[in-house]
């Protein structure tokens, strides 16, 4: 029983981790760049109610995670635009994009409001894996995209430190005026990778709206943005321990169904906020740990250091 | 895209010029503001049934008009003002405090918890206990961020932000659990509040306003003098402009920051339990609606300055009569927080505008040397 319990929990965590991980993986590229975008949670919003608008119009769900995920681009296009070429503060220009997603996700869904998806994202039982006692139930048998979101950090890892073009992408986020005298256009380089982490987002709220939770409900991502930011933190900038840090606030929240299980009777509000509680909580211990061993944790330096050419 | 921009630039007969110092930032501000408002506006208007006229005159009436409008507008600015203040005063420093929805249910908290334990003692006494329990309740929801923020120099915007999450499951426990309004059982509310501890109105002719409201002015036209007048106030301008400067002065930086954000936690708190002793009456969900998110924008918007808290905290009140008006979408309250959200996008381009300046193109005559001078550089005046 106890092992058929912990193969669920494994399964839900994965599945309650997954557009956490989408998310912090958009977030990292527009934070290598030097962006940081708290927008992120209003394009999540706006990806979730466009996904599920495409997806029951056209019947197919991946012009709904298409759609997606030019919301979620034109939402951090609009975030990118106002920051690097109306030299915006980042912080109010995410605040910013967070409100409008909110608001007009509200006014444009109202009709949409807990109405089903017609098509989800398929799940895939991968063959042989799949088949393992246990194991195979706890990571196998999964939304195809959840796959995606596992093996995207390698990606994006292998782009970082493996490609000239990661290299310059570095650069622009370490120091911006050095990538600006070897040629690179730090602005445009910005731009083109916050929209591209809106994609990401996009497509994180379209996996609940498609996905895990398969109907529309305003504000459905529940701050999800938020903790992919901490989650970018706690993975200092890397992106293979962005898994990590996601499956971490994915356990966390199906420890509430454990306790369930198990009959602890501690209230469900503590299981309910521990997500939030418990990232914000190992994000300041693993700060804490690497403070003591090495001074300043290793963020990009240019992050949010606002570039424009001849202001200094 | 700079060559571009400057050719766009050159056709219009315009020229953008960098400033070395931004210049007119007030002015850009509150231009972007209105423009902001006048667009978000424009637009919920062109999707609604209402009429330009017929919207003014009820937005009018619903405003300033009537002593019905002016109670309205106070009202609905009392919380505002409190999560302005909240999230100005760390912005004095460059610091976020995004959390103020979250402090502001945890002073709340602390403020009903005191009202229903000494349910028998009388108003006044009672309703300042409350208040000096918000202020704590709020500077301990802001003390791990901030803590965090100051000794491991984790930025306390993730901090303040997912903690607001903690603390609507904190409100729910309560006032589902063990504060249930045992007469409904529908809604996230506790039951309702000793008949005591209810904030009276004020009669300012015609009109009622809350005491809320008073006080919040009160605090702001207190903060604003410290700032001005006193050593601590000279001490947060210093730090604000110029930390390094702020150090080799001997300021205690750590303490300050830290001061300064529990403030800024302590008024949020307040904020709530203002809201709850003056207009519900029960601890519940119905204490905010994102007000602590708007006031970031009011503060924003502000730019640091208290009065202009107060200003923007009144306009925003008056952009909320006017959603509830227009009635596009599901709730009124999704239209207004669109409009919010679209008029801090123009504030935030109106800001970094700021750096700028648009002249009628009136070509100076070059020497040689800076024509060569800003060929080689290849940076010239167009790039944006």
């Amino acid at each position: 029983v106890t092992l058929n319990l912990l193969a669920s929990s494994i399964a839900t965590a994965t599945l309650a981790s997954t557009a956490v991980l989408i998310a912090a993986t958009g977030e990292l590229l527009a934070e290598r760049v030097g962006v940081f975008n708290i927008g992120i949670e209003g394009s999540m919003l706006a990806g979730a109610l466009a996904g599920l608008v495409a997806t029951n119009s056209t019947g197919h769900v991946g012009i709904g995670l298409l759609a997606a995920a030019a919301v979620g681009m034109g939402a951090s296009f609009v975030f990118g635009l106002t920051i690097a070429v109306f030299r915006a503060n980042m912080v109010v220009a995410g605040l910013a994009i967070t409100f409008l997603g909110i608001g007009l996700t509200g006014v444009l869904g109202q009709d949409y409001v807990r109405q089903a998806a017609e098509q989800r994202i398929p799940r895939w039982n991968i063959p042989f894996l799949s088949e393992i006692p246990y194991l195979g139930e706890a990571l196998f048998r999964q939304f195809s995209l959840t796959y995606v979101a596992f093996l995207m950090p390698f990606a994006v890892w292998f782009l970082l430190y493996r490609t000239r073009h990661g290299l310059n992408l570095r650069a622009v986020g370490e120091s911006p005026v050095a990538a600006d005298v070897a040629g690179i256009a730090v602005t445009v380089w910005r731009l083109v990778y916050v929209t591209i982490g809106g994609a990401f987002a996009g497509v994180a709220g379209a996996f609940l709206s498609l996905g895990q939770v398969g109907t529309w409900i305003p504000g459905m991502t529940s701050g999800q943005g938020f903790v992919a930011i901490a989650i970018v933190i706690f993975a200092s900038w890397e992106p293979l321990f962005l898994i990590l840090g996601a499956f971490l606030f994915g356990a966390l929240g199906t420890l509430g169904n454990v306790a369930q299980a198990l009959g602890w009777g501690v209230p469900s509000e503590f299981f309910s906020a521990l997500p939030y509680a418990g990232t914000l909580a190992v994000l300041y211990a693993v700060t804490w740990t690497r403070t003591q061993r090495a001074g300043q944790p290793p963020w990009p330096a240019g992050l949010g250091v606002p570039f424009f050419r001849g202001a200094d | 895209v700079n060559r571009w921009f400057r050719a766009i630039a050159t056709i219009g007969g315009l020229r953008l010029e960098r400033r070395t110092t931004p210049g007119g930032t007030i002015r850009y501000r509150a231009g972007s503001a209105v423009v902001g408002i006048v667009v978000s506006f424009a637009l919920a208007l062109a999707f609604s049934d209402v009429g330009v006229s017929e919207f003014v005159s009820d937005l009018w009436d619903g405003t300033f008009g009537t002593p019905e409008g002016i109670e309205d507008v106070t009202t609905l600015a009392t919380p505002l003002v409190f999560l302005g203040l909240a999230a100005s005063i760390p912005l004095r420093l460059g610091l976020w405090n995004v959390g103020g929805e979250g402090q502001l249910f945890l002073g709340a908290w602390a403020a009903a918890g005191i009202a229903f334990l000494l349910p028998t003692m009388s108003g006044p006494p009672l309703i300042a206990l409350m208040l000096l329990g918000a202020l704590g309740g709020g500077a301990l929801w802001i003390a791990i961020p901030a803590l965090a923020r100051v000794y491991l120099g984790v930025s306390e915007i993730v901090g303040t932000l997912l903690l607001n999450f903690v603390a609507g499951y904190w409100v729910i426990y309560w006032a589902v659990g063990k504060w249930r309004d045992p007469l409904s059982a529908a809604g996230v509310r506790s039951e309702l509040l000793p008949d005591q501890s209810e904030l009276p109105h004020l009669h300012v002719g015609a009109a009622e306003v809350p005491v809320g409201f008073a006080i919040g002015v009160g605090i702001a036209l207190i903060i604003w003098l410290v700032v001005r007048s006193t050593r601590t106030g000279y001490e947060i301008t210093m730090l604000g402009s110029s930390p390094r400067a702020a150090h080799f002065a001997g300021i205690q930086t750590r303490a300050l920051t830290l001061g300064v954000l529990f403030v800024g936690g302590a008024l949020a708190g307040a904020g709530g339990a203002v809201q709850m002793v003056g207009e519900v009456h029960r601890y519940g969900d119905a204490l905010s609606n994102l007000t602590g998110f708007i006031g970031v924008i009011i503060a924003v918007l502000a730019g640091g300055s208290e009065i202009g808290v107060l200003i923007f905290a009144v306009v925003f009140a008056c952009i909320s009569v006017g959603g509830n008006i227009l009635r596009v979408g599901g709730t009124s309250s999704d239209l207004v927080f669109a409009m919010f959200g679209l008029t801090l996008v123009f504030a935030a381009m109106g800001q970094g505008l700021a750096h700028v300046r648009v002249v009628v193109r009136r070509r100076p005559r070059e020497d040689s040397l800076v024509r060569s001078a800003r060929a080689l550089s290849g940076d010239g005046a167009g790039d944006a």
